[in-house]
Formats: C-alpha cells, sequence, structure tokens
C-alpha cells in the first residue's frame, strides 16, 4: 500500500473488506488466511475469525497442500506473476461452486502473501455446460443426419466433418483438415470446386453446387454440397457450415431421363413420318417437325394446339372428294379407341390453295393406370398417289391401244381367214379344171398323143396332185391354228388302237409295238389325232426302206405330264438340222425319195402348242428317230369349244 | 315317182359346170341337168318358178357365186312356199368349218367338198344321182 495516503489506504481496505467479491490473502508460509472479503466470508459461509484458522486448500478440496506448492511454486520462485485457474470452493455447508481463481504474490520479501481473488463461475460453468450439452446434441444430430457435414472456417479450411464424411470417404480427421476435402474431390471437377467455393467465401454467400465425392470403395458419387455462412452479431462469418447430400442416383436417373427424352426427340424430329400426339381432350400436345412441314405451317401457330382449332384452318375428305366432319377425322376416330391403318385422305387448306393427299395411321396407347396418348402417324402420299393415277390414266389408255390393236389384229385375222378360204376354194377349182381335163384326154384322147406327150401329161397330173396336197395340207395347218379345241377325257390306249386302224394298210409289213399305259388324259382329240398321225406317218415313211421296219408307240406319266413316244428305226435325220425340222415347209429329203410337203412336223407342232404341251425328238442318221409329245395330265391350257369326237 | 324331174345346177365356174355335166353324163343321167350361172340367175329362177311346174329333184349349190352368194340363194330358196322342200345339196370347194355349220343350219340337206381328183368327183356325181334322184322320197308338195 506504499503511495498511498493513510486515508486513502483506510478506504481501501475498507473497499476491500466490503468487497462483494471474493477476495483473500494467504500467507504464503502458512497458507492459512490472512484476510478474507465480506464477500469471501458470505459466500463460504465462514466469518474472518473461522477463516484465519484455515487454509487456501481448506477451501479448495481439490488440492492438497503438496498439490497447491507445487501449483504455486512458480508464483514462489517469480518465473510467473499471475496464477489463473479453475477450482471449487466448498463452503461451510458442505456445498460447492466453480470459481476462477487469480492468484498473485504481493508483499515484501520477508513476508510474502497471495493475493487471490476469486469469481464466482457458476453461471459462465452452467453456460458452458449449456453449450457442451448443445455442441453434443448438434454432434448427435450430425453424425445421424443422412448427409455428409462439415464446418469450415472464414478462410475455408474445413475445422471439423461428420462421421458420415469419414465413413464414406474412408479418411481420417487429420487428413482432413485444411484443404485436406480436395483429395476426395474428383480432380476433373475440382478446379471449378474451388473457384466457387472461393466465390461464396468471397461474398459471404450460400454455397450450392453438385459435386463428385470419391468414396471409400474408390467410386465417386454426386453430392449436392450446400454450405451457409454463421455470423456473428457484428455480422462478420464465423464460420461454414456444410453439407453433402447423396443425390447420385437422383442425378443419374434425371440424366437418363433427359437422355431418353433427347433420343426421343431425335427419332421424333428425325422421322420421315409425321407425327402428332394428343391426349384425350383433343389437345395436340406435340407436332413433330415432319408433321409441321407436311402441313405448311409454322410451330407458333396457334391452332395446332388443338383439333377444333385445327379445324378452322384445315379441311379433311375422302380420296373421292366427300367432306369428312371432325367426327370422322382420323385423330378423332383413333380417341374413340379405333386403331387406323393407311386411311390414305385429302387434306386441304381453308384459307389458302393448299392440298395435299395424307395417309394417316395410330392408335391410343395406355400408360401407367388409364392415362393415355394418342399419336396419329401421317405420311405423305401426295407423289405417291399422282404417280398411281396417272399410272392409270397411261394403263386405261395402254388398254384402250391394246384393244385398237386386239381389234386390228382380229381385222387381220379375218382377212387371213378369208384368205385361207379363198386358196381353198379358188386355187381348188382351177386344179379341179387341170385335173378333170387331163383325166379326160388321157382317157379320151390318149390315141392323140404319143408316148411323150402321154409322159408329159402324167408329169401334170402328178404336178397337179402335189399342188392339191400341199393346199390341202395348209389348209389343214391354218385351220389347226384357228380351230376352237375341246378339253376331252381321252383314254390313251382306246384312242391309239383306233388310230393304227387306219394305219392297216401301211403297216401291214411293219413290227408295230404299242405299250400304253391306261391312264386317261384330257386333251383335243382333233387335235391329238394329227400329232399322231403325223408322227406315225412320218415313222412308217422314213423306214420304208429298213429291212425289218419297228415302229414304237409308248405313253408314261410322270409329274403332273403325260409323254407318247413314236420310235423308228428308219433313216432318221441329224440333229444339226434339228431346228429345220418343226419349221413350216422345211424338208430334209428330196421328193421322190420321200414325198412330203414339209408341213407334218409343223402341225404337230402347232397342235400340241395349242394344247398346252410340246413336241421334241432325238435322232442319228441312220438309226432312226424317236418323237415325244408331252401333255399335261390334268386339263389343256386352251380348253374351250364343245367336245368334237373325232379319231 | 317321176323320175325325169330335173337336177338343178347352181355353179358359176364353167369348167366346173362343163366337168359336173361329164360326171353326170357318165352315168347316162335320166334326169336333165339345169344350170344356173350365178345368185342372181337362181333367185330370178326361184322367183319366176309357177306353181304346177315341175319342181327340181336336187339342188346342187355351189356357196361361192357372183352377185348373190350360195348361202343367200339358199336362203331363199328355204323361204319360199312350194320350193322350200327340195332337198338342197352344197357342192363347193370350201372345208370351212364355218361354211357348213351355216350351209346346214339354212337347211341344206347334204355339203359335200368337191374332190380335186375326177375320179373321185365322177364318183362323187353317181352317189349323188344315185341317192338324191333314185333312193330319195321327195317331199311332194300339195301344189303337185
Amino acid at each position: 500500500m506504499a503511495g498511498l495516503t493513510e486515508n486513502a489506504q483506510a478506504r481501501l481496505a475498507a473497499i476491500l473488506e466490503q468487497s462483494l467479491n471474493e477476495i483473500y490473502l494467504v500467507n504464503a508460509q502458512t497458507l492459512r488466511f490472512e484476510f478474507a472479503s465480506n464477500g469471501a466470508q458470505r459466500n463460504l459461509g465462514h466469518d474472518l475469525d473461522s477463516m484465519r484458522m484455515m487454509t487456501l486448500f481448506d477451501i479448495q478440496p481439490q488440492f492438497d497442500e503438496a498439490a497447491f506448492r507445487i501449483l504455486v511454486d512458480p508464483l514462489v520462485n517469480g518465473e510467473q506473476e499471475i496464477l489463473v485457474f479453475e477450482t471449487m470452493h466448498l463452503r461451510a455447508d458442505g456445498t460447492c461452486y466453480p470459481v476462477e481463481v487469480h492468484l498473485q504474490r504481493v508483499g515484501n520479501p520477508r513476508q510474502t502473501e497471495f493475493l487471490a481473488i476469486i469469481l464466482d463461475i457458476t453461471t459462465r460453468r452452467r453456460a458452458e455446460l449449456a453449450l457442451r450439452e448443445s455442441e453434443a446434441r448438434f454432434r448427435v444430430i450430425v453424425n445421424t443426419i443422412p448427409q455428409l457435414a462439415w464446418i469450415a472456417e472464414p478462410d475455408g479450411t474445413r475445422s471439423w466433418h461428420n462421421q458420415r464424411w469419414y465413413d464414406y470417404t474412408g479418411t481420417i480427421p487429420e487428413e482432413m483438415k485444411g484443404c485436406g476435402w480436395h483429395k476426395v474431390h474428383d480432380p476433373e471437377f475440382l478446379p471449378k470446386v474451388i473457384k466457387r467455393w472461393n466465390d461464396a467465401l468471397a461474398a459471404e454467400q450460400a454455397f450450392d453446387m453438385d459435386v463428385r465425392l470419391r468414396g471409400v470403395d474408390g467410386q465417386y458419387r454426386i453430392f449436392l454440397t450446400r454450405a451457409e455462412p454463421l455470423k456473428n452479431a457484428e455480422g462478420r462469418v464465423v464460420q461454414w457450415f456444410g453439407t453433402n447430400t447423396d443425390v447420385n442416383d437422383q442425378r443419374l436417373g434425371e440424366q437418363a431421363r433427359r437422355e431418353t427424352e433427347k433420343q426421343l426427340q431425335v427419332v421424333m424430329e428425325n422421322m420421315s413420318e409425321g407425327l402428332v400426339v394428343s391426349d384425350f381432350s383433343r389437345k395436340l400436345l406435340h407436332w413433330n417437325s415432319a408433321a409441321l412441314k407436311m402441313h405448311d405451317v409454322g410451330n407458333a401457330e396457334e391452332l395446332l394446339s388443338n383439333l377444333q382449332t385445327f379445324a378452322q384452318m384445315f379441311e379433311l375428305s375422302t380420296i373421292d372428294g366427300a367432306i369428312l366432319p371432325i367426327e370422322q377425322w382420323p385423330l378423332t376416330r383413333i380417341l374413340q379407341d379405333e386403331h387406323l391403318h393407311d386411311l390414305e385422305l385429302r387434306i386441304r387448306r381453308i384459307d389458302r390453295d393448299w392440298a395435299r393427299i395424307f395417309s394417316y395411321s395410330g392408335a391410343v396407347s395406355y400408360y401407367d393406370d388409364g392415362k393415355g396418348l394418342a399419336f396419329l402417324t401421317i405420311k405423305d402420299i401426295t407423289e405417291r398417289k399422282y404417280a398411281e393415277e396417272a399410272l392409270r390414266d397411261a394403263k386405261i389408255n395402254l388398254e384402250y391401244k391394246v384393244s385398237q390393236r386386239t381389234s386390228q389384229l382380229v381385222a387381220k385375222s379375218k382377212e387371213l381367214e378369208n384368205f385361207c378360204y379363198s386358196v381353198s376354194h379358188d386355187l381348188r377349182a382351177p386344179l379341179r379344171g387341170i385335173a378333170g381335163y387331163t383325166r379326160l384326154l388321157l382317157e379320151s384322147h390318149s390315141e392323140c398323143l404319143d408316148e411323150e406327150g402321154r409322159g408329159f401329161l402324167k408329169n401334170v397330173r402328178l404336178a397337179t396332185k402335189n399342188m392339191t396336197d400341199l393346199i390341202e395340207d395348209l389348209l389343214s395347218y391354218s385351220k389347226l391354228e384357228r380351230r376352237k379345241l375341246s378339253t376331252t377325257a381321252v383314254s390313251l390306249p382306246v384312242f391309239i388302237s383306233k388310230l393304227l386302224d387306219q394305219f392297216q394298210d401301211a403297216t401291214r409289213n411293219v413290227r408295230v409295238i404299242v405299250d400304253v399305259d391306261d391312264f386317261p388324259i384330257r386333251a383335243d382329240p382333233e387335235g391329238l389325232t394329227i400329232a399322231l398321225r403325223n408322227l406315225i406317218d412320218n415313222a412308217l415313211k422314213f423306214s420304208i426302206y429298213t429291212p425289218e421296219p419297228v415302229v414304237e408307240i409308248l405313253a408314261r406319266a410322270a409329274d403332273g405330264y403325260c409323254v407318247l413316244s413314236v420310235r423308228d428305226n428308219g433313216i432318221g435325220f441329224d440333229m444339226r438340222f434339228y431346228d429345220k425340222i418343226f419349221e413350216i415347209f422345211q424338208r430334209l429329203h428330196r421328193a421322190e425319195d420321200y414325198p412330203g410337203t414339209g408341213i407334218g412336223l409343223a402341225m404337230v407342232q402347232k397342235a400340241m402348242e395349242r394344247m398346252g404341251g410340246r413336241v421334241w425328238a432325238e435322232s442319228k442318221l441312220g438309226a432312226g428317230a424317236v418323237f415325244y409329245l408331252q401333255l399335261p395330265l390334268s386339263g389343256t391350257a386352251e380348253a374351250t369349244g364343245p367336245a368334237i369326237n373325232s379319231a | 315317182m317321176n323320175i325325169t324331174l330335173p337336177i338343178l345346177l347352181i355353179e358359176d365356174n364353167p369348167m366346173d359346170v362343163d366337168l359336173t355335166r361329164r360326171a353326170f353324163i357318165r352315168h347316162n343321167l335320166a334326169n336333165p341337168l339345169e344350170v344356173l350361172r350365178d345368185g342372181q340367175e337362181a333367185l330370178d329362177f326361184i322367183v319366176g318358178w309357177r306353181t304346177g311346174e315341175p319342181a327340181p329333184s336336187v339342188i346342187l349349190l355351189d356357196l361361192k357365186l357372183p352377185k348373190v352368194s350360195g348361202l343367200e340363194v339358199l336362203r331363199n330358196i328355204r323361204a319360199h312356199p312350194n320350193l322350200g322342200t327340195v332337198p338342197v345339196v352344197v357342192l363347193t370347194s370350201s372345208a370351212e368349218d364355218a361354211d357348213i355349220h351355216e350351209a346346214y343350219a339354212m337347211g341344206a340337206n347334204s355339203y359335200i367338198v368337191k374332190p380335186v381328183d375326177f375320179e373321185k368327183f365322177i364318183d362323187v356325181a353317181r352317189q349323188i344321182e344315185l341317192y338324191w334322184t333314185v333312193l330319195n322320197m321327195p317331199c311332194f308338195s300339195k301344189h303337185v
């Protein structure tokens, strides 16, 4: 108390004494109280006299003398000027209260004392406890929430992470201190994250960003990261509190959906068909670009939003031109659960000169529970339709031309028939004259002629005969071409046997072998007779100089056909001339050796053609020939006219 | 039966007429052969025929005649009230199905294709005469 006036000292002593704070003066040697303020006496419940009998560690039960001496050693040594520590004070009634002790050494070296100024920190302790509890609750909460959570300092360094953070990332707190969090971010996106984080720090604004964090398994997942700045009373940021919410599945789902949507969009926009989607209220939800283009309208037009407004601009009609009420429009029909497939309609703009032909298809598709969408696909078939019409016109035109040509041909054919009629009539009459008068001449006036003259006459008659044969054959051929064919069931064995009856004389010295399976065929009997008779004629004719002539007639059925063959062992022919033998008037031999008009095989071919069959032959010069006739087993190609029985 | 009833030949070709005549002469034809040379002459004959005149025992008719066709002549014969029942034998060069069909459809009694060969023609003449003037019983019309 040096330097103070006595008066001042007395006042200070009074103040100390009366101080409501606990103030003690303790003998450093004995550690007994030498002084205790009123406040101290009141707080502890001891009066000053009793207190003078007590030591400091009597009211501070956490210490014994030894411990206390160790504690105050730095003060005693002069190493420290003041010692501040917390401990408990024991009241006279046995209760305790927390205090903060400010202890310093006072006095001179002879008499050392400790001045202890005590703060009752019960309230503070209570507040601290509350804070600790609150903190504990906070930790429980942040360790319970599904998010990763952390606290960052105003400079952005992390000071705390919740357990989930460590569990997810597989890290330990030491690693995460400061900027350790960088390690668990996807390096690809980290620079961006850091920049955003720094921006948020600078602006003191909430941070909100999707980031990719690596899990303990090494896989990255997407987290929605949010951080809020915590500000003190002055509005300064003291901390940041952040969370990371796992939105990986959600984001990937969204991404997949977006991808699918984008793909569908691409498909729809690139379809060549128009696509219009409608709901049940006839609201037109979507038009793809092809549909817009087809209708020659911009996508901004209001009237495309529903069918009624659309109908104010367009008119639909059938291909034949009957205008359709909206109830019969494709979309209306689809909405009534009808499936449309290529419904072809004409469409016309009411306000201007525009018309197309569209083909509509579509149906209602249901999804979820009872929800549905009507979709209508549209193809512009205008060009195809026009082409079809042009084709139809061309076809009609062609048919007209064909019918014209046909009638011309019919006329020509008629002319040809008339020609044949003339041949038959007009050429035969003079021939008959020649034949008749040469006959009469030879009969009645033969004696007027010499031998040579009679020879000449005979040659005239021979020529006449040849010409007659030629005309008869020609007529038969033309008749074969023109006549109507019948389709008659023919029994081959009977038919051939009857035919051979006509060759009785000619086959007197010929071995005739007939091996014909008994199966009925359907053919034109006259045509078949002509074909077979000519073949038998030929077989006999060309084997006339053969020592032991054999004619073999076979018939076999196979593969829906009947094949008849006529084989001889006559002179045969060179296959080099094969193509010639069926041509009309073609002959391979001199008339004096083998008489004939050269029409026979042409007749055979014509007859077979007309019956829907064919003829072919095999031969070797000098080794006989075999001719085949093939006919379909059931019916003939040309089956008209009444049955004619011949043969 | 009056066997001297004439045979009426309607034929334009003079050679055919001559040969037909000769063919019939071969067989000492009892019936006179009367000849009409074209379709018009035939029609005139039909129109000019008087009731009571002897009708031909048989008419030999060529189809291809100048002016009026043989089929037209045949139609007129058949339409005639009294000559309608006289047998008509078509004697022609045509073997066309259409001709044959039409001739019969119009009431021809027979259809013979004239053979080119004279021998055969003579035979045809003989058979015609035998059949139509001897064997065949003509229909005596109510006018006789």
